[in-house]
């Protein structure tokens, strides 16, 4: 007759294939139990092994942050104590003897042990005496099946410590526990299948990442196609979660405690993917090159062949992979400190590429604290930005926040900065409320009227129709400066029209305007515009007459229309930034006269300025409005002397028209005030 | 671009062989995945359904005498999809606050707008908003700003004309 233990254990293996018969003694076996109870096990691990209080401080740091990144084990401080929820133990490792007289006359012998010993030794002894206690209630019969079921059933709960008991393990065994949770929870994603969401197709785990915060799962090569696009053609908005709605929910939840919530993908996520270390890099550089971009104080090295940003606390330079989030606070304490004066600290900057210390106000070699900064000389450009920066000013319209063009591809006119997702006006660059956009269009007082789909195929020679821009300057973080030189021409020779009229007594005025008039190639209405020219004092126009606002698109493509008036059009000067507080100036070039785009664009580009520091205000605008103007032509000197007198008139009219609009913030600048006199 | 075919026919497939309610999808040309013909039928409960009996049958008109007008629509898919969002326009004129009144018929939808757009959005979810644009107009983000106007001020009118204009255009020919 067959021995009744060999049959139990064919039993036993036929029910446990991961059973392990000992080849070389008959009737041992072994078995690991996995360890995976239904609720987590909360762990915690004592600050040192024998319990003695070696430091008053709480755990260091590292070892939460450690935890963090793995992203399987939340983390919890408390005094000396952290404490971890791990969802998988390392196995119960259980070896059976069946001695000659089992089942009838001997107990079976079983030995228990786990592997670090997270379980007390008292305890597996209970667990192992447990074993013959079943063996005498049932009898004296077979009890393997028995008692591995009973085991496994008091794994479900670890043992009593998945339902609130206390598992305190030493620190020395931490590592080894949370990488055995870390492997095994890994291990089981893994044998798992998911639907993709991008391809839709079905992939095993161990081809999926499981996103650190959100948890939704994508295939690996539907990230790396998504992700490396991406970064490739800039676009660091879209390197987030690609399930619909999951960023801007999170957004909506963190809103309350985060101004900016942080939905894009760490760089470490990003390398765990895994996605090419040299994408990632760029990735990282991307990141800190905009966040110095949206920061207008940030002055770029002068050096030509560097260009470098300026060291800054706020925005360090990324050093490997990380990424040094800049917080808001920091920005108030900035502003703070900035009200104090300083002597030469807010001066002295340092590039943070080549280490050249430069002066932040005139972009020299630094001069030390106590010498005035001297002239700034006429950097060239070359053709390349030059043409470049044509094309900005053609094709693209500035974001009214934070000043980064935009330009339009298809669609219609509502746009959304990529660099600080403002909404605005495609065609006057107006900001628009988010909550409700499309009403700037269906307002019959803005200029922009039922024109929501204009230009709809896209702005510029390779995307659709010309289109002047919604702006004609530059974005003042690259004014456009022309050389001194001309400035004072204009200054001179706008003034002299101006000092004239006032100067002249009544009959000699009326000489003079039609004198004027007649340079202008207008007639009556033009002498009308001169007439508004204040007798003595300058004051505000006839205000009524600027009421319209809303620019007109320029086709630079299409043919030129025939030149208007140019005196009737500056009473019509539109008024835009009355509905946005930012006032464009440049709207009522497209609007006023066609030729100065042609102008504008015959006009030799100084220096580029790079980052206009904040004071630069309204008035500095207003200028370089005028100096752009100016610029030489190849007209006779009759029509200088007209645009010269229209230039002016026009500084004075947008000078008068920012006087009842007026923010608070420019109140306090008198500068902005002064009609500029040179 | 094989994977993004790949996974249009997918979708393809899905909403052909379980169509959702009043949604009809074929292809333009049946080489091409990426330009759709869509039919969708108005929402029984709005304007833009007819009722076939509509002068004698007050008391009658149950839903069997109800028929939606039949919208047509061309929906493109670009060769980046799913990573760009597709391009949805009505063929048929459509009298509502947020859809052109013009052959365009273009409409913004916030699923499609490109920094909404995530590339497990699926078709069905764009074809499913638009159908509930059609049920639920949003007259405070409109495009058409007098249409809006009606639909707030004077609901009755609204109707009428949405449904002149159903009756006109959306014969599904």
């Amino acid at each position: 007759m067959e021995d009744e233990r060999q049959v139990e254990l064919d039993c036993i293996s036929a029910i446990f294939p991961e059973i392990v018969l000992d080849p070389e003694r008959p009737f041992n076996a072994a078995i690991e139990l996995p360890i995976n109870p239904r609720n987590p096990v909360k762990v915690y691990f004592p600050a040192s092994a024998d319990g003695a209080i070696q430091t008053p401080f709480p755990t260091p740091p590292h070892s939460a942050a450690s935890g963090q990144e793995e992203g399987q084990a939340t983390v919890t401080i408390t005094n000396d104590i952290e404490s971890h929820n791990l969802s998988y133990l390392p196995s119960l490792r259980l070896l059976i003897t069946l001695p000659g007289g089992y089942p009838a006359t001997c107990a079976p012998k079983f030995e228990l042990s786990t592997a670090p010993p997270w379980l007390s030794r008292n305890y597996l002894d209970g667990l192992e005496s447990n074993g013959n206690q079943m063996w005498e209630e049932a009898g004296r019969t077979e009890i393997i099946f028995g008692y591995i079921d009973s085991l496994q059933q008091e794994a479900e709960n670890a043992f009593g410590y998945g339902e609130g008991k206390v598992l305190e393990i030493p620190q020395d065994y931490k590592i080894a526990l949370l990488d055995y949770d870390i492997k095994a929870t890994q291990a089981a994603f893994e044998r798992e299948t998911f639907d993709c969401g991008v391809c839709l197709d079905p992939k095993k785990g161990s081809v999926c990442h499981k996103m650190i915060d959100c948890g939704h799962v994508f295939c690996v090569q539907c990230l790396q196609d998504f992700y490396n696009n991406a970064i490739n053609e800039g676009d660091l908005v879209s390197v987030r979660c690609l399930a619909p709605d999951c960023a801007k929910k999170r957004a909506d939840s963190q809103s309350a405690k985060h101004r900016k919530p942080k939905t894009q993908l760490s760089p470490s996520e990003l390398l765990q993917i895994p996605i090419e270390h040299e994408l990632v890099t760029r990735y990282v550089k991307l990141k800190h090159k905009a966040e110095l971009e949206s920061d207008k104080n940030t002055v770029y090295c002068p050096r030509k062949w560097c260009q470098g940003a300026a060291r800054s606390k706020k925005h360090k330079k990324p050093k490997g992979f990380e990424i040094v989030e800049s917080d808001d606070e920091s920005d108030a304490e900035e502003k703070e400190n900035g009200s104090k004066f300083q002597a030469g600290n807010d001066l002295l900057a340092v590039c943070e590429d080549c280490s050249f210390a430069f002066c932040s106000r005139c972009y020299q070699g630094w001069h030390g604290e106590f010498t005035l900064c001297a002239p700034k000389p006429n950097g060239e450009l070359t053709e390349e930005d030059k043409a470049s920066l044509e094309y900005l000013k053609l094709h693209t319209t500035p974001c009214p926040t934070c000043a980064a063009p935009a330009q339009k591809t298809h669609g219609c006119n509502h746009m959304i900065c990529f660099k600080c997702n403002s909404h605005f006006c495609y065609l006057c660059s107006a900001w628009l409320e988010p909550s409700n956009p499309y009403k700037h269009y269906n307002m019959e007082t803005t200029g922009c009227y039922m024109r929501l789909w204009e230009l709809e195929a896209g702005d510029g020679d390779d995307v659709g129709i010309g289109f002047g821009g919604g702006v004609a300057e530059q974005p003042e973080a690259e004014e456009i400066e022309i050389p001194e030189e001309e400035e004072l021409n204009l200054g001179d020779l706008a003034d002299e029209v101006i000092r004239r009229l006032q100067n002249a007594g009544p009959g000699q005025r009326e000489e003079l305007e039609d004198a004027f008039a007649l340079a202008l190639g207008g007639g009556p209405e033009a002498r009308e515009a001169f007439a508004a020219v204040p007798h003595g004092e300058p004051i505000a126009p006839a205000q009524q007459e600027l009421q319209r606002e809303g620019p007109l698109v320029l086709r630079i493509n299409a043919a030129p229309p025939p030149p208007p008036p140019a005196a009737p059009a500056v009473p019509d000067a539109p008024q835009p930034g009355r509905r946005n507080g930012h006032p464009r100036r440049g709207n009522l070039n497209h609007r006023i006269d066609p030729r100065l785009a042609g102008i504008r664009a015959a006009a030799p580009m100084g220096g580029v300025r790079r980052a206009q520091p904040a004071r630069a205000g309204r008035r500095q605008e207003a200028r370089a409005d005028a100096r752009v103007g100016a610029a030489p032509q190849a007209h006779g000197q009759e029509q200088e002397a007209a645009h010269q007198a229209w230039v002016q008139r026009f500084v004075e009219l947008a000078l008068n028209d920012q006087e009842d609009q007026l923010d608070s913030d420019d109140e306090e600048d008198a500068a902005a005030w002064e009609i500029p006199v040179r | 671009m094989a994977s993004s075919q790949k996974r249009i026919t997918k979708e393809l497939a899905e909403v052909t062989s379980d169509p959702p309610v009043g949604i009809k999808v074929s292809l333009v040309d049946e080489s091409n995945v990426h330009n759709w013909n869509v039919i969708l039928d108005g929402p029984p409960d709005s304007p833009y359904a007819v009722c076939l009996l509509s002068h004698t049958s007050s008391s009658l008109a149950n839903s069997k005498l109800i028929q939606g007008g039949k919208f047509k629509l061309l929906l493109v898919l670009p060769t980046e999809y799913p990573f760009k969002p597709p391009v949805i326009n009505f063929k048929t004129r459509v009298y509502h606050p947020n859809i052109t009144f013009d052959d365009k018929g273009s409409m913004c939808i916030g699923i499609l707008k490109a920094e909404a757009w995530k590339p497990s959005s699926k078709i069905l979810s764009v074809l499913t908003a638009t159908q509930q644009l059609l049920s639920e107009p949003v007259p405070d983000d409109a495009l058409e700003s007098a249409i809006a106007e009606k639909f707030k001020s004077d609901r009755k009118d609204f109707n009428a004309e949405a449904k002149k204009y159903t009756k006109q255009y959306a014969t599904g020919k």
